[in-house]
């Protein structure tokens, strides 16, 4: 098309733009707007990208220098140490990205070394000025710069200022308060779960198993978990019966007989539970004289550790207890009763009314 | 005459306007509220190490529930790759919904399975159980199948509610490809956190074209067909953008059926699975969340953004025509047993946010749209279409449905970035483009038909054929 026509064609088009009625006018600024808006987000679409490919590739050219200084620093007599770790922190160590990187290679090593390299990883972390760096995320408001100071923290087992760490136990965000008990875990010496003396939000069942699985890898004495049975969250004495039955601390079976007239429904079960796992049939005469005036969940619970550590004549005992109308218990009881007997059908269920109320 | 018809238009024009604006703003908040999550989620995945977790005898124990119906060909692939889940304690219920083909015997015969007269109690009313068999084999002693007479996908996972052995259900379709650490990542919700958890979700991936060896996705591609990408960019918008958001002001009120995971306790009190609807999985979510605020029980809906779970979507118009036509009216439905809720303050979020949401973006946004067209061709019948409004009108409308595309991508750009060649990010902005113009159409119209087939009374499923998930690199060469 000739320019001179074309010129007319749009002026025209702008003169009759005008002379829209505003409800159009209003249309036609929007589909500008959102054009323009699905024309940035394209731009963003590519920078991202080209700048994701840009960082990786940063990312995988210091990875290599680090790997090949920390592999010189770590077995090569000849590397000199204090130089090198100066030029290379001046030269390759700038950006936050860089001293991202950094850690993050240096977390490998350290997962990967122990004894006296594990020394010298954290020496090379302190040389490049991590530290501060990590001090800084502490220092920071953000969350995630907190949680990721204590994960790098507890996983190369550095020491925190205390005034910066203890306060977190309790954060308001809870990937920080997790990380803060796994820092606590690790760090400790003679003992890991001192910080459930400071906690004052309840436990979660990820927190719970978190801490569990952080136990298995502590190489210092397996902690009295009674110390904390008293603990005013019923999480935390929770978790502490739980630990108590997997850690087989049977000295401390007759506090755990004693929960089972516990007040509180949480801890009455975990009794149960704990103390089936450490096959104490002594729970059982006591089980089955509460059995009536427990809830449907702990009466499943009592099903099975008489399933598991008691005899029939004990399951016979609850019979008597099941109401005619509770078709679940009943199941539950033939569940059991077949257990004991694998020879009763499915349909000994209709017979159950002779022996119940 | 003429002034009358001129005065129809302009408040026409107004009520669209007035609609596109609302619709326009709700989209902008969800695209805002998902920008939070994912970046949220983006830095908690940092420093997070849940692997050694799964050596834990604490976890939770799960009952995964997948009903099949004439399953055959692909069943036994299915259950070996669930029965290789990485999770310390789980069991998997395959609950067989009176196949005619031999989705049975199959079980039977590969994993050795024999008829166990197990005891179980019927909570929730269901068909007739034929039996319940287990596997003679230690090997597959978490597997358990469920024979019972066809009564529908509610029905069969009913069936499983009521036979499965532990507290805490995950309901699958047996076609569905599961990341292996799916369950540890979707039951983490259920035991961090600190009001009760009713249910979770997680992000639904299309795994159209996708290299799967032994039951597992290995390389991510990009469908080559216009359907399946389309239905790419549809997921994105709706997990991404659409359940992200919902999720962060706790007013989630679908957890898609091909994967979620359940409180059975509170399935069983809800009353189960409804098999009057054919949006059973939208309809128990609302009745369960009902239930808690009628109870008055704190209780939270959890969403996982991690792409946990990958599904084959329709590769011919027909199929999709199907099911999209019975989404509508499982919307319908479900609005229509929990009207109740609807701009009622009682129940905060789900009364006065997400309910009205589904009622005028999700069911009347195609009636509407629909309406807007005819409108349009009135117009141009009575001779009033003037072409700069219809391209004005027709502009903002497209350059908008491309503009939330668009941002869709860019949060998977910004999230997950599942498709890493450069070519596939080319190929999807240009489906962006063409979607609204060839795709969305026909899903508006099986959506207007889904309208009209409620009120003419029909219940079906329709019949939803898959061409299977089978591997390109074996049939194609490259």
């Amino acid at each position: 098309m000739p320019i001179g026509p074309t010129c007319i064609f749009f002026m025209n088009i702008s003169l009759s733009i005008t002379d829209l009625p505003s409800v159009l006018e209003i249309n036609l600024v929007l589909s500008l707007v959102f054009f323009i808006l699905a024309i940035s987000v394209i731009s963003l679409i590519l920078y991202l990208r080209v700048h994701k490919n840009i960082s990786n590739h940063r990312k995988d050219k210091l990875d290599i220098l680090l790997i090949d200084f920390i592999n010189n620093y770590l077995f090569n007599d000849d590397f000199d140490k204090s130089n090198e770790m100066v030029n290379f922190k001046n030269k390759h160590l700038k950006t936050t990205l860089d001293k991202q990187v950094a850690t993050k290679q240096i977390l490998v090593f350290a997962e990967n070394l122990k004894g006296e390299s594990s020394a010298v990883i954290k020496e090379i972390f302190y040389g490049y000025g991590l530290y501060d760096f990590l001090i800084q995320d502490l220092t920071n408001k953000a969350w995630f710069r907190k949680a990721r100071a204590l994960n790098v923290a507890y996983q190369l087992a550095l020491n925190l200022p205390s005034s910066l760490v203890d306060s977190l136990i309790n954060a308001k965000n809870k990937d920080v308060r997790q990380q803060a008990f796994f820092y606590f875990l690790h760090r400790s010496t003679d003992n890991p779960l001192g910080f459930l003396d400071k906690v004052t939000t309840p436990l979660t069942l990820w927190e719970q198993i978190h801490i569990e699985n952080g136990l298995k890898s502590y190489e210092g004495e397996t902690p009295d978990f009674s110390n904390w049975i008293n603990h005013e969250l019923i999480s935390v004495r929770v978790f502490s019966m739980k630990m108590i039955a997997d850690y087989n601390q049977y000295e401390h079976t007759p506090i755990l007989l004693e929960f089972l007239n516990h007040k509180e429904h949480e801890i009455r079960l975990q009794a149960i539970i704990s103390l089936r796992k450490m096959e104490a049939p002594e729970m059982i005469p006591t089980l089955i004289k509460k059995f009536s005036r427990e809830s449907i969940q702990i009466k499943q619970e009592i099903f099975k550790t008489i399933g598991r550590i008691g005899h029939v004549e004990d399951l016979k005992c609850l019979a008597p207890y099941i109401q005619q109308e509770d078709t679940v218990l009943k199941v539950e009881y033939l569940k059991i009763a077949r257990h004991f007997n694998p020879r009763i059908s499915a349909e000994k269920i209709d017979e159950f009314r002779n022996i119940t109320l | 005459m003429n002034f009358n018809l001129f005065e129809f238009i302009d408040i026409a024009s107004l009520l669209f306007l007035t609609y596109g604006l609302i619709i326009i703003s709700g989209y902008i908040f969800l695209a805002l509220f998902s920008f939070l999550e994912l970046r949220d989620y983006k830095r908690k995945y940092n420093f997070r190490d849940e692997v050694p977790l799964l050596q834990s005898s604490h976890l939770p124990k799960i009952s995964v529930l997948a009903p099949a119906y004439n399953e055959e060909a692909n069943v036994i692939e299915n259950v070996r790759s669930l029965l290789t889940l990485d999770y310390p304690s789980f069991e998997i219920v395959i609950i067989n919904d009176g196949s005619s083909d031999n989705t049975l015997q199959s079980l039977i015969s590969t994993f050795d399975l024999y008829l166990d007269d197990v005891l179980y109690f019927p909570h929730i009313h269901t068909k007739n159980v034929r039996g319940i068999y287990s596997s003679k084999q230690q090997s597959y002693k978490n597997l358990k199948v469920i024979d019972k007479e066809n009564g529908g996908k509610a029905d069969a996972l009913n069936t499983g509610v009521n036979c499965c052995s532990h507290d805490i259900i995950c309901c699958i379709d047996v076609d569905c490809i599961l990341e292996r650490d799916a369950l540890l990542k979707l039951v983490k919700p259920f035991l961090n956190n600190d009001k009760k958890v009713i249910a979770s979700g997680g992000i639904i991936r299309v795994a159209n074209s996708c290299i799967i060896e032994d039951g597992r996705i290995i390389e991510v591609r990009l469908p080559d067909t216009f359907l399946a990408r389309a239905q790419i960019l549809e997921y994105f918008r709706a997990f991404l953008m659409g359940r992200m958001a919902w999720s962060r002001v706790d007013g989630l009120l679908l957890i898609s059926g091909a994967f979620g995971m359940f409180d059975k306790k509170t399935v069983i009190e809800s009353g189960g699975y409804n098999p009057n609807t054919v949006g059973e999985d939208m309809e128990l979510l609302v009745r369960m969340r009902r239930l808690m605020r009628d109870k008055k029980i704190p209780y939270t809906v959890s969403f996982v953004p991690d792409p946990l779970c990958w599904t084959e979507v329709p590769q011919s118009w027909k199929v999709l025509y199907r099911q999209r036509n019975r989404w509508t009216r499982g919307t319908i439905e479900t609005l229509g047993l929990h009207k109740g809720l609807l701009f009622n303050p009682k129940y905060g979020v789900l009364g006065m946010l997400s309910t009205p949401y589904w009622m005028f973006f999700e069911w009347f946004a195609p009636l509407i749209e629909f309406a807007g067209i005819i409108f349009l061709i009135l117009m141009f019948l009575f001779g009033q279409l003037n072409l700069h409004v219809f391209l004005i009108f027709f502009g903002v409308v497209y350059t908008f449905s491309i503009l939330f595309s668009i941002t869709a991508l860019f949060f998977e750009e910004f999230s997950f970035q599942q498709y890493k060649k450069p070519k596939y990010m080319v190929r999807l902005l240009r489906t962006a483009f063409l979607e609204p113009l060839l795709y969305h159409p026909f899903v508006m119209w099986a959506a207007v038909k889904g309208n009209i087939d409620l009120i003419l009374g029909k219940t079906s499923w329709g019949k939803m054929t898959r061409t299977g998930l089978s591997n390109p690199s074996k049939t194609k060469p490259k």
